[in-house]
Order: structure tokens, then sequence, then C-alpha cells
């Protein structure tokens, strides 16, 4: 039996730096229900990290037993090297922007950003001065004696991660703040939180069931399922290399060949066949000739050619969808798999009739063999 | 000369797609007819009491024999009068502070699962729905057992407070229940515990909550009757003064103690509605 070495990941997932958060054989059920099953997972001091999943996978949960506001049935939490689990919310050095900011309505917005140090009783006027460099950091002097209400949806988010940010936490805790702003509100206060994590060099553990969003700003990200982490790494890593179905599928559009494995190259690469039609792609994972599988191909991953071209596979055009800066094409392969690209509208071929031929190629190195 | 047909087109297209099964007239007559009388008996009363407290006449009717204020000044000497109605306000305020205080941490606690909680909540209710007679006839034979002493801040405080506290408890719990909870969390997050985040944070948000059903509980009491008057002791609360009075000898001076009671509860209320509002404007 013919089996091959899986191509090894690039190893920049190993503990590199030190840990600032430690979570170790972490879950929690309510009930029967299971919310996370244990889970292991560590954040390095000043990493972006994002915890990236649908609706009901569990990152909420995860990050509010971080922060404190939920008891985890089983595992440990260390923050910067203390246990907390036992502590409550207050006793942590940890700070949450909640998705709804919870700014407290009664108060100012100097009050709002005040009220952590005065419940540490610093001095008046330390306060003043910290509460005046938090508003300088969200940009947003001028607004200081304004009352809540008064502001907009992303000067209240501003004001909600000054108000945190402004007791130094070890972490700070971010539930999805973005996601009850307009699109470009959202990709403002998108550089507008790298930009301030970098100053800071604080470490953010950040939710959202955003990928392009947790693409642009993480250093690492790891994407749940149902309770699980499926996978942990650079957005690059993720991207390129999802692991499952699953992640391929969440991170951007993929297509999914089916195939038997027909040959096996030292590299990892594959030769696959289906109903007659014969492509190649890699693997990161052994294989055996005659094994079943699906590959993840990407959109954007693939090259229309003329139907007078000599490379890649002949494809038939049903529908050709302008997008602006790209058009997507729906295509049928001679095995009667149907399989869609997305080409820059410059590269825009002249005829895109139903029925039209073309040719599709890719790099093999761009269709991933992944597991189900 | 086609903008004129188009005007005059339009009154037929309207009659046409609108026709009421009434003929319009006659019914706006029954209408407005029922709104008169409706105005008559919600204000008339109010009209005829504040004419009559000016009516320069040793008995309490019409025809109006002039304009005087000495039913008001004499009030002055009225001494169970004058003394009836502190006694209602500082009752009032009393049981106002009470049930509330009491409601308010009913309704906090409400906040928290536990079991029984929806049985809790009828019997905290029940009162509502005991009519005002038999409440009274109760607290008479229970109080009497007990030996509790009669008197306007013992036994009368007790079936006003408890009559009241349901009242209380029915408008704080929706505003307690709905409480963001984000809130308390994100101040919990910020370091704040136990009392101080409730003295800082939940307190002042729900504070005008609180003063508006300060002042209902302060009406509900005001004019509070049927449970004081099996329960009264020697001091009397200005509904049950009036009572007596009016059933003893009908004195010329009641429509001004009418005008003067109406008037401390319109006071009331507006400082009431004038309170809720600044602190829902600024807490602090
Ligand atoms: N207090 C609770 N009681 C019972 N089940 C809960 C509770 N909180 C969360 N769950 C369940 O746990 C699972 C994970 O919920 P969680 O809020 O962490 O999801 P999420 O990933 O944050 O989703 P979303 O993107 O919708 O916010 C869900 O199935 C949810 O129904
Ligand atoms: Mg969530």
């Amino acid at each position: 039996m013919t089996t091959l070495a899986p191509a090894q990941p690039p190893s920049d997932d190993s503990a590199a730096g030190t840990a600032m958060v430690d979570i170790r054989r972490l879950e929690k059920r309510f009930g029967s229900a299971v919310a996370l099953h244990p889970t292991d997972l560590v954040v390095r001091q000043g990493e972006f990290f994002s915890l990236l999943g649908p609706s009901g996978c569990g990152k909420t949960t995860l990050l509010r037993m971080i922060g404190g506001f939920e008891q985890p049935t089983s595992g440990d939490i260390v923050i910067a090297g203390e246990s907390v689990v036992h502590l409550s919310p207050a006793k942590r050095r940890t700070n949450m922007v909640f998705q709804h900011l919870a700014l407290f309505p009664h108060m100012s917005i100097r009050e709002n950003i005040a009220f952590g140090l005065e419940m540490k009783r610093v001095p008046a006027a330390t306060v003043r001065s910290k509460v005046d460099d938090a508003l300088a950091m969200v940009r947003m002097e001028s607004f200081a004696d304004r009352p809540v209400e008064a502001l907009s949806g992303g000067q209240k988010q501003r004001i909600a991660i000054a108000r945190a940010l402004v007791n130094e936490p070890a972490v700070l805790l971010l539930d999805e703040p973005l996601s009850a702003l307009d699109l470009q509100l959202r990709i403002q206060m998108q550089s507008e939180l790298r930009r301030i994590q970098r100053s800071t060099r604080s470490t953010f553990i950040f939710v959202t069931h955003d990928q392009e969003e947790a693409m642009t700003m993480s250093d690492r990200i790891a994407v749940l399922q149902a309770g699980h982490i499926v996978q942990m790494g650079t957005p690059r890593q993720i991207y390129h290399r999802p692991e499952s179905r699953f992640v391929a599928e969440f991170i951007g559009h993929s297509n999914f060949l089916p195939g038997t494995v027909t040959g096996l190259g030292v590299g990892g690469e594959v030769r696959l066949e289906h109903r007659g039609v014969s492509y190649d792609a890699i693997s990161h994972r052994p294989l055996s000739l005659g094994d079943e599988v699906s590959v993840a191909l990407r959109y954007e991953a693939i090259s229309v050619l003329p139907g007078t071209d000599t490379r890649g596979l002949p494809a038939t055009l049903e529908l050709a969808t302008f997008a602006g800066p790209t058009i997507r094409l729906d295509l049928r392969l001679e095995n009667d798999v149907s399989i869609k690209a997305e080409t820059p509208a410059s590269n825009e071929p002249p005829d895109l009739s139903p029925g039209a031929r073309f040719r599709v190629d890719w790099a093999p190195t761009t269709a991933l063999v992944v597991g189900e | 000369m086609s903008a004129v047909a188009a005007t005059g087109s339009a009154p037929v297209a309207r009659s046409t797609f609108i026709r009421s099964p009434f003929r319009a007239s006659g019914w706006q007559v029954v209408l407005r007819g029922y709104i008169g009388l409706f105005l008559v008996f919600l204000y008339g009363p109010l009209v005829v009491l504040f004419v009559l407290s000016f009516n320069d006449s040793d008995t309490i009717g019409l025809p109006f024999r002039g304009f005087t204020l000495r039913w008001y000044t004499g009030l002055v000497h009225q001494r169970d009068i004058l003394l009836a109605l502190g006694n209602s306000i500082l009752l009032g305020v009393a049981v106002a502070v009470l049930s509330c205080l009491l409601a308010l941490t009913m309704a906090l606690g409400f906040r928290a699962t536990f079991s029984g909680k929806p049985l809790l909540l009828q019997i905290i209710l029940l009162p509502v729905i005991i009519p005002g007679v038999v409440g009274g006839i109760m607290l008479l034979i229970f109080l009497g057992y007990l030996g509790f002493p009669f008197g306007l801040f013992t036994s009368i405080l007790v079936a006003q407070a408890t009559y009241v506290m349901p009242f209380a408890f029915l408008t704080l719990y929706p505003r307690i229940q709905g409480f963001d909870k984000s809130l308390e969390e994100a101040a919990q997050d910020l370091g704040a515990e136990g009392l101080v985040l409730f003295r800082r944070i939940v307190l002042p948000i729900i504070m005008p909550g609180i003063l508006a059903t300060t002042i209902f509980c302060f009406t509900l009491s005001f004019d509070e009757f049927i449970r004081s008057v099996f329960v009264v002791g020697q001091d009397a609360t200005m509904p049950l003064l009036l009572w007596s009075v009016i059933t003893q000898n009908a004195e010329p001076y009641i429509p001004a103690v009418g005008v003067l009671n109406i008037a401390v509860s319109a006071v009331t209320s507006i400082i009431g509605f004038a309170l809720a509002a600044r602190a829902a404007r600024q807490p602090r």
C-alpha cells in the first residue's frame, strides 16, 4: 500500500512567546447541553487572538468564562500565571467590551471611563489624567463631558473600548463589538482596534462570526464548531490550509470536488479521478490509492481560460454573475460536477452566454484534500 | 382647463370609494353627545365642588349667593381637619416609603431563579383581589386577636401598607425585570460588587421608577378608606374624618376641604412627574 507522508504545516502554532491566557481542559455544560467541549487554548502576551465560528458554536460562552461571567463545568483558566476560575469578574485582570457596549446611561462619558479606576480607589488626579489619555487614544477628547446618548454608534464603541482599556487589563475581551455597526464604520473601527492593540501592546481576545473581520485583524484565529476548536493558526494558515471541510466552507468560498486517488507523489501531490475527469491536488494528510476524498478549491484560485486553450479542463458556462470587482462564473465540468470560479472583472471573457465553452485550470497546490 | 376638470372630478371619485354605512352627520351627533356626557360626568362634579367651595351660603348647595373665601380661611380654626390632613400626609409618606422599600427588595429578589417563584408571585399579589371590605374585616379580627394596638402608625399603617405594597410591586417589578443585566456585568467587570454596584449603577437607573412608584403609593394611601375604617384608633385620616363629618352633619366647609384634598393629590402628582422626568434626564 502506498502511503504518503503528510506535508508539514509551518510551525508557528507552537507556544512561542509567553502565555497570557492558558486554558486547560475547559468545559461548559448548560444542563445536558454542551456549550464548550473540553478545550485547551493558549493566548500569548500581546496577541490579537480571534475566536471565530458560526452562531451558537460557543464563542461567547468561552469568552464569558475567561471574564468570569460564567462558571466553567470543569477545567482551569490561568491568566498571567494565576488560576482565576474561583475569582469574581471584579477580581480578574480582564476587561470586557460587551456586544451591546453596556455604557452606563446615567453617567457622562468621562464618568463612564473613570468608573473602573474609581472602583480601584485610584487618586482623583491620576484618574483624570488616565481618562484623558484613554480619550485621546480613541480620539474622543472633545466628547468627555457629553452624556452617553449624545453619541453615535461608532463613538459609543470607542468609549466602551476606552472604558475597558483605561484599567490596563492583562487581557481585553471583545464580544462581537462591531457587529452592530454599518459596513463603512465597521471597517474603520477594525483598523482603529488594531492600531490601539498595537500601541498598547495588550492582549486582545476578539469574538466574531465574520471570517473576513477575523482574517484582517488577528495574529491568530481559533475556529470553533459546535463547542470544539476545530482549527487554530494564523489567518494565512487557516485560509490556505483549512484542515476540514467545515473550515474551508466557513472561510471564503470554496468548491468541493469529489475524487478517487489514482496517483500519489512524494511531496503530497495527488492525482484524482472522477467519472473520467482527472485533476491534480495536494494533501497534507496521509492517503492511500483508491481513497475517496473531497478537494477544497477556492473560487478565486481558478483561472478561467478560453475554450481554445490547451491547459486545464473543459467546462461549460451555466451562469455569469457580475459582482462589481469580480465576476462569478458557474461552470460545469465534463463529469457533470459544477464548479464556481471568481475572476477579476477586468478580465471579463467576451462571451458570457450560457453554454459558452471555457477551460478551467488551477495550481495543484491550491486544491486541498480536506477531511470531512 | 385640464386642471379645472381634474379638481372637478376628485369629489366624485371620493364619494364612490369611501361610502360610510352610516349617515356621517347622524353618527357624528351621537359621538359628540357621548363625549359631551362623558366630560360632564367626569368634570361636572369637580366644577360644582369648586364653585360651592366659594359659595357664601351656610348650606351646601346652589344657588350661588356670592363669592367668599371664608370656608378656606375658616379651616385654620378647624383643628381636627388640619390634624387629619397632617396625619394623612405623614401616614402617606410612611406607607409609600415602607411599601416601596418592601416591593423593591422583593422585585430585586425575584430576579433570581428559584423554585416556587410563580406561586410566591401569586401570594404577593393576592391582596389586590381581596375586596376592601373583606380585607378590613380580616384585619380587624386578626389584629384584635393579636392584641395589636389600633392607631395611625400601627394598625392603619399595616392595613394600608399591605394593600399598597402589591401595587408598588406591580409597577416596580417590570422595570427591574427589564433592567439590562449587561450593565451590571459591565460594572462587575470594572470592579464594582455588592452594595457599591447597587448604589452606583442599579439604583440611579431605576430611580425614576422608584420615585414614580412612591408617589403612586402616596396617592393610594392618601385616599384609602375602606380598610382603614375597620382598624381606626384615636386619630383619623382625612377620608375617615370627612366620612364622620358628612354622616353627622354636612358642614358647609366640606367643599373647601374637598378642593384642598384634590390640591394635595395634584401637587403630589406634579412633583412626582417632575422628579421622575428630572431623574430620567440627569440622575446624579
Ligand atoms: N445560559 C444558557 N443556558 C443554556 N444554554 C446556553 C446558555 N448560554 C448559551 N447556551 C448555549 O450554548 C451554546 C453556545 O452559546 P454561545 O452564546 O456561546 O454561542 P456563540 O458562539 O456566542 O453564538 P453567537 O454568534 O450567536 O453569539 C448555544 O447552543 C447556546 O444555546
Ligand atoms: Mg455570542
